[in-house]
């Protein structure tokens, strides 16, 4: 072998760990140690670490269990990660849920900076996992689990752009507010079921973005992304996971989300229209405003004339050209549909329409007391000829009667010539031509020129006037008697109808089609109920209805859903 | 894993080892004379018959106290060899457990079972690399180094040096255990206290009562009485017995007992209580939608097969037949412990969970339709009368057929005389308990009178299953004839003793992947069935039935769907304290390190420490890992698990899915039921070592069995160590000690 005694060979053995620590001490000196006196290569190595953000510190929160547990498992991690994945997965096979939550603890203690890892254990917990239980409350516990897994992601990896969006920020905003649960969800974000532990306020791990509660969890989410688009701007990004124009919209998206989740549960005041108005401003001023490079050179989605027509000498391109390249850009993301939605929903009528339709859907479910008809208004046929003879200039039949009523009084109210023009010559003319007697006629005008359908009662209780006057009225079909909730639908329609004219581009949205189907669904049911024919024509939301056959289908499905399920 | 603890069938198990050792035996016999008889001609056999003999002179010359002295030699040496640095692994480990279990789950009754989980695993599995080395490289050492002349010059014969050994390192096991496990589960116990209670409990008349409460396996509570300023204590159970007897403790205080209860849930609902439950399981079985005996509920398409679905709404049941019921485990109370699975078809009401419900049935009349028309054929016809309970018509029946039978007019099927043996062995053994009825339960029923003619009924039923056995027209025919005379003569006693009852229980909202438990009392009311004049019924005076409980489970949701396994309803005995199950899964782990002590010790005998310490891993990994595997293998239940089939489709990339043809089939055909059938042999001498993981009882916070568990650990340590003793014995005695 060799002449060296044990002592000796022992001292090589120091010799040579010394000799090798020296340069490994010195090339991983701090950075910044060359600075302060070293050699060029004083600290070398973490410089080159800190450059190539190879650092623990540099991609997120340090967790010292996992690089303990990559230090102790020495070559071993993948292999090690390899049968904790197996074992997570039969663990799911097998519902054995505690162990499963500990075993993808485990995997992301070994893979703590692989952000696919993350993405999908995360969305696995909160999609997959908490689907297959039975109870809501137990449904929302794999939720936030997944929420709140996804979200320690992101503390581990602080520059990953991808895990901000992919992780808390589908999971909080989407899964919370699509799955068929959102309602419960919804409540829950607010006020946790679990009261034992948080005393009926929400569970902070989930309801909280860096320290600052949030009632609704799609403004969370809108900080989950906002958060995803300053660390996509400040690092450059392996992946995003889609494209970057699609990216960087999820704030404003979530923003609009968040609105629309408002205006499901009910809510339709001055918050909701607010809610719609940062909508709006995230959409055109934030995300509108914001500068992309394409293949086709930069795209504004809000670029004013004169600033396409910048961009086009800077990039020396034909303007119409730079123009049409926005233009299809902005197609792309949807641009106008989004601006115009947010502009009509940001409107205080706007969502007196939609509320009132809201309402009407909700006394139809909710009291069918309210189904009762109790109120009486001129017949379309009545309403349509007195039109006539108010304002025969205008032509009669193109307006469903009873809102054509309602305007007239409006204009005539406005100028105060009601009398004048339905003056009692003309009354007692049409009394005569209709062989009306004078008490008749008296309730004729007193409905006709009421501002809204007149309660029945009104009559009932006046001794001069009896059911049969009225009976006899609506047997010669002049007035009508509907209820309330028949009333307030159609005043929606009316509006809904309006709000179509104004915003065309609106009535290609599939969930607004759907809302005005849904509101004449309503509407027929309202009829059979009274035992009417359904009208076939003149009524408001006609044209939506003949254009939208395509889409009935579905709003039937809904329909029947709300019915069935939400009216029980 | 599927979860089923089976009772363990000791004789079964008795006789498969008698007969793998047996053939091992012959085996080996027949190789060693054939050797002999090529190296030593006519004399070959003589020595190998001396060598035997000298074998059971050892035996039989055993010293313990020889053992005793090399099993403490073997100790400290062990120790000299620095075996307990282990516990510093094990303080290292345990000091920063926290780090990595302690935020798996924010739910302490989710997180309990983790840390059980990872105590039992890291005693288990840090101590046995520990006794492997050892064991391994003691022998082969001491060959090296000669130390082992010194022995074996010694008056130490080669059983005792192989003994002692195994035991030494059993002791040294023992000790790692017993240290390990003591701070394991002080750790655990210090990480999951017991819950407490201190509030004040408020009476209708607004007096409140200072209480406090500890929840272990059992319930304790002090209360103290406002007006006397006394403390009372009470200990029960559950909380059930405790509630009950504040309420008779304090009966002018109407509320304070109901307020203790709901307290005492909440802090149950909130805290995990270390505890091991004692399951009292039943046999399950199934009814599909028409309310037929099924093999399997519904298919709902689940990847695991291990629980099958009953339909909701429907008939379709899923039955538990408890045995051995006795009024000392019903007690004044029952408790029902179930965690169903729930599977629904469409959403329907989301916000509410399934409804299940607990129907306690005594269908003797069904059973006994179902056991005289089991044959079919012109049998049915007695299935209505019976069920109606119509014996004079059914015995009418019955003698028409044994006219039938002694004319030759009616023919027994080959395929029918076995059903009617089984039937009517089965109305025997519906009959065989009113032999001893039941007696008079304090308050319960009337003493029951006695049935004079019942031996007879009895003897006339075994006696048309022997002679159907027997294939005796004759005596079929006689048998039939006899027992239709007496369902004619006891009409009256049948129909009254052979009765079918249903008592619906209240039903209750599944909680999916937790538990429910569901407190039956004693006394049912709500009964429904053939005898209705009972408003209130007596679930073990009543509804028990040769000891027998049945208990069929229903889903009420229309279209959705119950998943049910059969150890996903028990009857919960009393709870015991968690050292119980805890040390029991303990004892398992010990049970198996000490045969890996045996496997050891035994390789080292006649290989080198490396080779032995490599034999040794790879067996404890094959049988702790991959014997279910194997078997799966073996039995050809994984498609294309032939060995070269394996290979060929690796190469050829085709799936098991893809028939083979050609060649390729030609050569596995050939090559792969021999490679099987080796392989089979194989795993016969690879332990099944997963019989040791009882831990999984402790993680669910349940005792370990006996029977179901440690029983089968026991057997297969001693079933391996008397072979292994064996094998290492003769090969330390004909090796040549100074090849090294």
């Amino acid at each position: 072998m060799n002449d060296l005694t044990s002592r000796q060979r022992k001292l090589v053995y120091v010799g040579a760990i010394v000799a090798l620590l020296i340069p490994i001490i010195w090339l991983g000196m701090p950075a910044g140690a060359a600075s302060s006196g070293g050699g060029a290569m004083v600290g070398r190595l973490a410089e080159l670490r800190q450059d190539y953000d190879l650092g623990e510190a540099t991609l997120g929160d340090v967790d010292p269990s996992s690089a303990t547990m990559n230090l102790v498992l020495l070559g071993l991690r993948g292999i090690a990660a390899n049968a904790l994945w197996h074992n997570a997965n039969e663990q799911q096979k097998t519902k054995e849920w505690a162990k499963l939550r500990a075993s993808v603890d485990s995997i992301i203690l070994l893979q703590p900076h692989f952000a696919r890892v993350w993405s999908f254990q995360g969305w696995n917990l909160a999609f997959n996992v908490s689907a297959v239980h039975d109870r809501v409350a137990d449904r929302w516990y794999w939720v936030k689990e997944g929420g709140k897994f996804a979200i320690k992601g992101t503390e581990r990896n602080s520059r990953s752009a991808y895990l901000y969006s992919d992780g808390p920020g589908r999971i909080v905003g989407f899964k919370i507010g699509k799955a068929d649960e959102w309602k419960s969800y919804r409540a829950f974000f607010q006020s946790d079921p679990d009261v034992a532990r948080y005393g009926g306020r929400a569970d902070p791990g989930i309801a909280t973005v860096d320290g600052e509660p949030f009632g609704d969890h799609y403004l969370a989410a809108r900080r989950w992304y906002e958060k995803g688009n300053a660390a996509e701007e400040q690092h450059e990004q392996p992946f995003l996971g889609t494209s970057r124009m699609n990216y960087r919209h999820q704030p404003a998206r979530a923003q609009i989300n968040s609105a629309e989740a408002l205006q499901r549960d009910g809510s339709f005041g001055e918050r909701t229209r607010q809610t719609w108005d940062e909508a709006h401003y995230l959409w055109t001023e934030v995300f509108g405003r914001e500068s992309f490079r394409t293949r086709l050179g930069e795209v504004v989605l809000n670029a004013t004339p004169e600033e396409i027509r910048r961009i086009a000498r800077r990039e020396q391109i034909d303007v119409k050209l730079k123009e049409e390249i926005i233009e299809k850009e902005r197609d792309d993301a949807n641009y106008h549909f989004w601006r115009d939605k947010c502009l009509l929903e940001r409107e205080a009528e706007t969502q007196a329409i939609r509320g009132s339709l809201y309402e009407a859907k909700r006394m139809f479910r909710e009291e069918p007391g309210k189904l009762a008809p109790t109120l009486v208004r001129p017949t379309p046929d009545a309403a349509r000829w007195m039109f006539a003879q108010m304002l025969g200039n205008l032509r009669a039949g193109r307006m469903f009667a009873p809102f054509v009523h309602r305007r007239i009084l409006r204009t005539v109210d406005e100028d105060g010539r009601i009398r004048a023009v339905f003056s009692p010559d003309e009354s007692s003319r049409y009394a005569a031509r209709n062989r009306l007697s004078p008490r008749e006629m008296s309730v004729l005008m007193r409905v006709f020129t009421a501002e809204r359908p007149v309660p029945r009662t009104e009559f009932v209780a006046d001794a001069e006037i009896s059911n049969a006057v009225l009976a006899r009225l609506e047997e010669r079909g002049l007035l009508q008697t509907v209820s309330e909730i028949h009333v307030q639908l159609e005043a929606a329609m009316a509006g809904y109808e309006r709000l179509l004219a104004d915003f065309p581009l609106i009535a290609n949205d599939v969930e607004t089609i759907e809302d005005g189907l849904l509101a004449v669904l309503y509407w027929h049911k309202v009829h059979q109920l009274y035992d009417r024919p359904i009208p076939t024509s003149g009524y408001p939301l006609e044209e939506l209805w003949n254009k939208s056959q395509s889409d009935l289908p579905a709003a039937q499905r809904k329909f029947m859903r709300e019915m069935e399920v939400e009216g029980k | 894993m599927q979860f089923d603890p089976q009772p363990y069938d000791l004789w079964a198990g008795l006789k498969y080892w008698g007969a793998v050792v047996g053939v091992c035996l012959v085996l080996v016999l027949a190789l060693s004379v054939l050797i002999s008889l090529l190296l030593a001609g006519g004399r070959g056999p003589q020595r190998v018959g001396r060598q035997i003999l000298d074998g059971f002179r050892d035996i039989a010359d055993l010293s313990f106290r020889r053992v005793w002295a090399l099993a403490m030699l073997t100790f400290r040496e062990s120790m000299r060899r620095k075996a307990l640095g282990v516990f510093v692994v094990f303080a290292v480990l345990f000091m920063f457990a926290g780090w990595f279990l302690s935020d798996a789950n924010p739910r302490p009754d989710l997180q309990l079972g983790v840390y059980i989980s990872f105590v039992l695993t890291a005693v288990s599995w840090l101590i046995l690399p520990v006794l492997l080395l050892l064991s391994c490289w003691s022998i082969p050492e001491d060959t090296r180094t000669r130390s082992l002349h010194t022995v074996v010059t010694k008056p130490a014969r080669r059983l005792e040096i192989v003994l002692g050994r195994m035991v030494g390192f059993w002791m040294l096991g023992t000790l790692l255990v017993v240290v390990m496990g003591a701070v394991s589960y002080v750790w655990v116990v210090r990480n999951f206290p017991a819950p407490t209670l201190e509030t004040e409990l408020l009476a209708a008349d607004g007096t409140a009562y200072p209480v406090e409460a500890r929840l272990t396996n059992r319930v304790r509570v002090g209360i103290t009485d406002p007006n006397g300023g006394e403390s009372k204590r009470f200990d029960g159970p559950d909380d059930l017995h405790v509630v009950q007897q504040v309420r008779d403790e304090f009966p002018d205080a109407p509320g304070v007992s109901e307020q203790l209860s709901l307290e005492l849930a909440d802090v149950r609902a909130d805290h995990p209580v270390l505890l091991s439950r004692d399951p009292l399981y039943g046999n399950l079985s199934y009814l599909d939608r028409e309310g037929n005996p099924a093999e399997r509920g519904t298919n709902v398409g689940d990847e695991w097969k291990y629980r099958s679905y009953i339909a909701g709404g429907t008939r379709s049941r899923a039955v538990w037949t408890f045995e051995k019921i006795a009024p000392n485990i019903l007690g004044d109370t029952l408790q029902f412990e179930s965690s169903f699975e729930a599977f629904r078809t469409h959403k329907g009401d989301i916000e509410t969970g399934l409804m299940a419900q607990f129907i306690f049935t005594k269908n003797l009349r069904e059973q006994a339709s179902r056991a005289v028309s089991a044959p079919g054929g012109r049998f049915a016809a007695l299935s209505r009368p019976v069920q109606d309970g119509a014996f004079r018509r059914a015995g009418d029946e019955l003698r028409t057929l044994a006219d039938g039978i002694a004319k030759r007019q009616l023919a027994l099927t080959a395929e029918q005389l076995p059903l009617l043996r089984e039937g009517y062995g089965r109305l025997a053994a519906l009959l065989e308990p009113f032999r001893n009825p039941p007696p008079a339960h304090a308050g319960g029923s009337q003493p029951a009178e006695s049935w004079e003619r019942l031996p007879e009924l009895i003897e006339a039923a075994r006696g048309v299953e022997s002679a159907a056995a027997a294939r005796d027209v004759a005596r079929l025919s006689a048998s039939l004839q006899r027992l239709g005379e007496l369902f004619r003569s006891e009409e009256q006693r049948l129909e009254r003793e052979l009765v079918d009852l249903r008592v619906p229980f209240t039903p209750f909202e599944v909680h999916e992947y937790g538990r429910d438990l569901n407190l039956v009392p004693r006394k049912l009311a709500n009964v429904l069935g053939s005898r209705t004049d009972k408003a209130v019924v007596d679930l073990y005076d009543d509804l028990v039935h040769g000891g027998t409980l049945r208990v069929e489970v229903a889903c009420l949701d229309a279209g959705q769907y119950l998943g049910v396994a059969r150890p996903d309803l028990f009857i919960r005995l009393p709870d015991r304290p968690f050292l119980s199950g805890f040390a029991k899964a303990l004892f398992a782990d010990w049970l198996k390190l000490m045969l890996v002590v045996v496997f050891g010790v035994t390789a080292g005998c006649f290989l080198k420490g490396p080779v032995a310490a490599l034999l040794t891993f790879t067996l404890v990994i094959l049988g702790s890992f991959f014997h279910g595997f194997m078997g799966q293998v073996v039995t050809r239940e994984l498609e294309g698990s032939g060995p070269v089939e394996s290979a060929i489709r690796i190469v050829l990339q085709t799936g098991p899915t893809v028939p083979l043809e050609g060649w390729a089939k030609r050569i596995s055909d050939l090559v792969d039921p021999a490679l099987l059938k080796w392989m089979e042999g194989v795993l016969y001498i690879i332990p099944d070592l997963g019989r040791y993981s009882v831990a999984h009882y402790a993680v669910r916070g349940l005792d370990v069995p006996w029977s179901a568990a440690l029983l089968p650990a026991v057997v297969t340590t001693v079933a391996y160590f008397i072979p292994f003793l064996l094998l290492g014995y003769y090969s330390l005695k004909l090796r040549e000690l100074e090849a090294k």
